[in-house]
């Protein structure tokens, strides 16, 4: 278990909203995915600094995109997961899981 | 299709510098991506929307950019440790100089404070809806008359047409705001109150109901009907206490008891313009002015029907405008109507006083910025051997630069925080000091909007203040330094970054002091006019007559001069006379006449005067002078014949050709002989023309309506008390209110005037002192870190007054480069002020004043330093270091 496997709460969103987001997973989709799904407010700002984290503990990386097709477009980054991502949200998710096991469902069931 | 909307270029700029710079494309094209989407729901959400966006994503990208920048060897370090490190080092240091902290917090958080207070109150006033269902739809409607220009009035009849026939509008309500007189006991003295009186659309139109009780009923809205009000939230708990059972009493109000019958929601605060105190039904007899097509007196507003625009109702008012005026081409020919958004037409008359206001807070903000920008990167200037040694064993730049963003941070949250504090009251202090009222949507508080704004100005300030020094920061090298100390001479780059900041300084510091010299100016020639009476010595106070006094003309009459008796025979009182208006105080009878025997038209084609019926007296406690002829006099009653006194300006214009004493006008159904000419007088503005005035016998043309006008030095309130009692004699339902003597009326009058001179000039003076402690500061550094070479100068043979010269030619040629910028900033600002007819002065003399004085304060203040510079000890120079 490399130690970059630890991610935190909001890294671990991250990580989530990149895998729905699929072939599509650029920054404001990303935090739209988490505030559309987790309904809080999320700073597009923290989403980017979060993505340049991750890609440097090597879980996610990216493609630069062609420029917008528009007037002054930017170019973009798309991520997507890499293995060690992969193995970061099994195993958040897992220790989650091991954690709740056997505990009354009124603490685990979602409001 | 309208071009995409554009991210506000504060927050592109914001973020850019936030952003790791691999970053700040993707990041910079989210945010215009995800701005456009939030632009369909409205500008301002859309704005608030980034607001809070760039004020959460800053700091989270900071963090990073700081991270991604930093050299491998502090990798390992924990970021809130360093974080924490230099938060004490900047503590410590600030603790070491703590008059360059503290004066730096105090000018920021002054700065900060000021900018969020006037925000927040823009805020309730321009960006705020109206707190009515569906403010869109709300707009004001006006009559437009070519000759006489547009006002937001309708006039009774024609609001009725268009009501029926308007297919835009849903409904088209009138009311009219007045003051009336109330007592709620018997006994207690009277008081004024705002009186709105509605027409049975209002509520509809505005979508209010009752907050208690009911609203008023049909019966209530005819002449004669029951007496009934309604109170408003505002009035109802500061003068009830929100007593939920006092709905259902009655009041003593001037013209007799009447029922409260319900109190109004709080929106209702907020319609019109600075609200009113009570609604009552508006109400006229059939015989009334208001009934005739002629008068233009209630104010009207409507609401566009679903899916109409301004545009479409503009055409169709234009449609029933031509209609009313074949169908009664005498009064309508030349009437048009309008139509405006409400909130628009609300705001519109502040606007330019708001823009003055931020404009000025603005410039001072930015004065205040540089002014520290220019302090910090000499204080940073002076400690560059220390960033040179931490350089040389081993920090990297970014290591450096986040120690001085840090310092700078600290220095800028705790000038903000304080600011923000302060921000509220200030506000509070802006609207309650504000000369009339401000059309707020809301209280003006400090929500999640202002706070936002406040956290913004103060990281926006932050930048500007330390973005140069850190920029800077990279060129102190170790060599550098010390062959710095080696020369003992300031960097040339310094020099000319700190000479810029005095530039910019000195450029903003010249628009404020010309923008406070012709405000002032503007307010103290407006003191000086002469008003054409003698405002002092007169105390006014306004009489209600009760209703049974009025249904017989000659019993009003009388009951009207046994007041003024009454008064007259009050001790320390050397006369009384009474009137119908008075100089500025609101109401006056504007009315169309022409010279007998003329083919002029009377009516909105022919002259125009303004009428005051006025007792005998009037001319006398007055000190209005008979230029000709002779006053009125007590024989010019009801059975006398018809005569008036005419001011000069009415004699000129009317009687051109000849003598106009014995002229003859037709007016108000009579024909009236001119027996005297009276002075001009100012009764509205001190600034517009001599108006054609007449005077009228009060016997001749009897009204309700009763000011007193008291000849006397004894103050107002006493005079009040002591004629209250008089008047229980004559009939104890006799309300009187509204006591002030008359120079105070007249400051009143001046009293935007005032409030623009005072703050612009108060803001001013600040900016022209931080403006020369800014050059002081840079001059006297100057010279400072020039010590060794001006004692080498002093050494080769110099002469001390070319050294003194030098010096002051150096605080003079930055001078020069914000005179210029200034120069031509001012002119600019100076024909907007005109232009918005916040100004009238000569421009030109004022900028040359202006521009005098701070060359002669500039030299005055290098002259410090250059003196000290002169005197510089050669040996004592070169054993400096």
């Amino acid at each position: 278990m490399a130690k970059g496997d630890f991610v935190g709460d909001f890294e671990l969103l991250v990580l989530l909203a990149i895998a729905h987001a699929g072939d599509e997973a650029y920054g404001l989709a990303i935090q739209q995915q988490i505030e559309q799904r987790t309904g809080r407010i999320v700073a597009i700002g923290a989403v980017h600094a979060t993505l340049g984290r991750l890609a440097d503990k090597g879980l996610v990386r990216y493609r630069v995109s062609e420029p917008q097709p528009i007037p002054g477009g930017k170019r973009r980054k798309f991520y997507r997961l890499c293995p060690a991502g992969v193995r970061a949200i099994r195993h958040s998710t897992g220790m989650l899981a091991r954690m709740l096991n056997g505990l009354s469902p009124d603490l685990t069931e979602p409001q | 299709m309208s071009p995409a909307p554009v991210l506000p270029r504060i927050a592109a700029a914001l973020l850019w510098l936030a952003s790791p710079p691999d970053d700040r494309p993707s990041v910079l094209a989210d945010f215009e991506e995800a701005y456009a989407e939030q632009r369909h729901a409205g500008r301002g959400a859309a704005l608030c929307w980034c607001a809070i966006q760039v004020a959460l994503s800053i700091p989270p990208l900071l963090v990073r950019r700081l991270r991604v920048t930093r050299t491998p060897r502090t990798q390992g370090a924990s970021m809130a440790a360093t974080f924490l490190t230099d938060v004490r080092y900047a503590a410590r240091l600030a603790r070491r100089a703590p008059l360059v902290a503290l004066s730096t917090i105090a000018a920021i958080a002054g700065g900060i404070a000021a900018a969020t207070a006037v925000v927040s109150v823009m805020e309730s006033v321009f960006l705020r809806p109206l707190p009515f269902a569906r403010p869109d739809e709300l707009v004001q409607l006006s009559t437009i008359i070519e000759r006489f220009g547009s006002a937001a009035e309708l006039n009774y009849l024609d609001a009725d047409d268009i009501r029926t026939q308007a297919a835009t509008l849903d409904g088209v309500a009138q009311y009219d705001a007045g003051a009336g007189t109330l007592r709620v006991h018997a006994g207690e003295p009277a008081q004024s109150v705002t009186v709105l009186s509605v027409d049975r659309h209002l509520a509809s139109v505005l979508r209010v109901a009752p907050a208690l009780g009911r609203s008023f009923e049909s019966a209530e809205f005819v002449d004669g009907g029951p007496d009934v009000v309604m109170l408003t939230n505002r009035f109802w708990r500061e003068r009830f206490g929100g007593d939920p059972a006092i709905v259902g009493a009655s009041l003593e109000m001037g013209s007799g008891p009447a029922m409260i019958v319900g109190v109004l929601p709080p929106a209702a605060d907020r319609f019109p313009s600075g609200g009113s105190d009570l609604w009552t039904p508006l109400t006229f007899p059939a015989t009334s002015f208001l009934n005739q097509r002629g008068s233009i007196a209630l104010s009207a507003i409507g609401r566009l029907h679903q899916g109409a625009t301004l545009d479409s109702a503009q055409a169709e008012l234009g449609t029933i405008a031509r209609r009313l005026a074949t169908a009664y081409p005498e009064t309508n020919a030349a009437r048009r109507f309008g139509v405006s958004n409400l909130q628009r037409a609300m705001v519109g008359p502040v606007r330019p006083m708001m823009l003055l206001l931020a404009g000025a807070i603005a410039a001072l903000l930015a004065i205040a910025c540089a002014n520290i920008a220019s302090l910090l990167l000499a204080h940073a200037h002076e400690r560059a051997g220390e960033f040179a040694l931490r350089a040389a064993i081993g920090a990297s730049h970014g290591r450096l630069a986040r120690q001085l963003w840090t310092e700078t941070l600290l220095l800028f949250s705790a000038a903000g925080g304080l600011g923000a504090i302060l921000a509220g009251p200030l506000a509070r202090i802006l609207v309650a000091r504000y000369p009339g009222t401000l059309p707020l949507s809301s209280d003006v508080s400090l929500d999640v909007r202002v706070m936002t704004a406040s956290l913004l100005l103060t990281l926006a300030a932050a930048f500007t203040a330390g973005l140069p020094t850190i920029r800077r920061s990279r060129q102190w090298r170790i060599g550098a330094a010390l062959a710095r100390t080696a020369r003992g001479s300031s960097g040339r780059s310094t020099r000319r970054g700190t000479g810029l900041f005095v530039s910019a300084q000195v450029a903003l510091s010249i628009v404020l002091l010309f923008g406070g010299f012709v405000l002032l100016r503007t307010f103290t020639s407006m003191a000086s006019v002469a008003p054409g009476f003698d405002p002092d010595g007169v105390v006014t106070i306004r009489a209600t007559i009760p209703a049974r006094q009025r249904e017989d003309a000659q019993r009003m009459v009388a009951v009207q001069d046994q007041l003024r008796d009454a008064a007259a025979s009050l001790p320390g009182v050397a006369g009384a006379a009474h009137a119908m208006f008075i100089p500025f105080a609101p109401g006056s009878w504007g009315d169309g006449y022409r010279r007998a025997g003329s083919s002029d038209a009377i009516g909105p084609n022919g002259p125009f005067a303004h009428f005051f019926m006025v007792s005998p007296e009037y001319f006398r406690v007055m000190h209005v002078p008979i230029v000709r002829g002779r006053p009125l006099t007590a024989a010019d009653d009801e059975g006398g014949r018809r005569v008036v006194v005419v001011n000069q300006s009415f004699a000129l214009r009317t009687f051109p050709d000849r003598d106009a004493i014995g002229g003859r006008i037709d007016w108000n159904d009579d024909v009236w002989e001119i027996v005297g000419i009276a002075g001009n007088a100012r009764h509205e503005s001190l600034w517009d023309d001599f108006d054609p005035d007449v005077y009228v016998p009060r016997h001749q043309v009897p009204r309700g309506n009763t000011w007193l006008l008291i000849a006397s030095a004894r103050p107002a309130s006493a005079l009040v008390a002591e004629l209250q009692q008089r008047a229980r004699a004559i009939d104890p339902a006799i309300l009187l209110s509204d006591a002030e003597p008359m120079r105070q009326r007249l400051a009143d009058s001046a009293a935007p005037e005032r409030f623009r001179a005072a703050i612009t000039s108060t803001l001013a003076l600040i900016a022209l002192g931080l403006a020369l402690v800014g050059l002081n500061g840079v001059v006297a550094y100057s010279v400072v870190t020039r010590t060794k070479e001006i004692g080498i100068r002093l050494a080769l043979g110099e002469r001390p007054a070319a050294v003194r010269r030098g010096v002051v030619g150096d605080a003079l040629r930055a001078l020069a480069g914000g005179l210029i910028p200034g120069t031509i900033a001012s002119w600019i600002v100076g024909r907007w002020l005109v232009s918005a007819s916040l100004v009238r002065t000569d421009l030109r003399l004022a900028l040359a004043a202006v521009a005098c004085a701070f060359v002669v304060a500039g030299a005055a203040v290098a002259a410090g330093p250059a003196w000290r510079a002169s005197r510089v000890d050669p040996v004592d120079a070169l054993r400096h270091d």
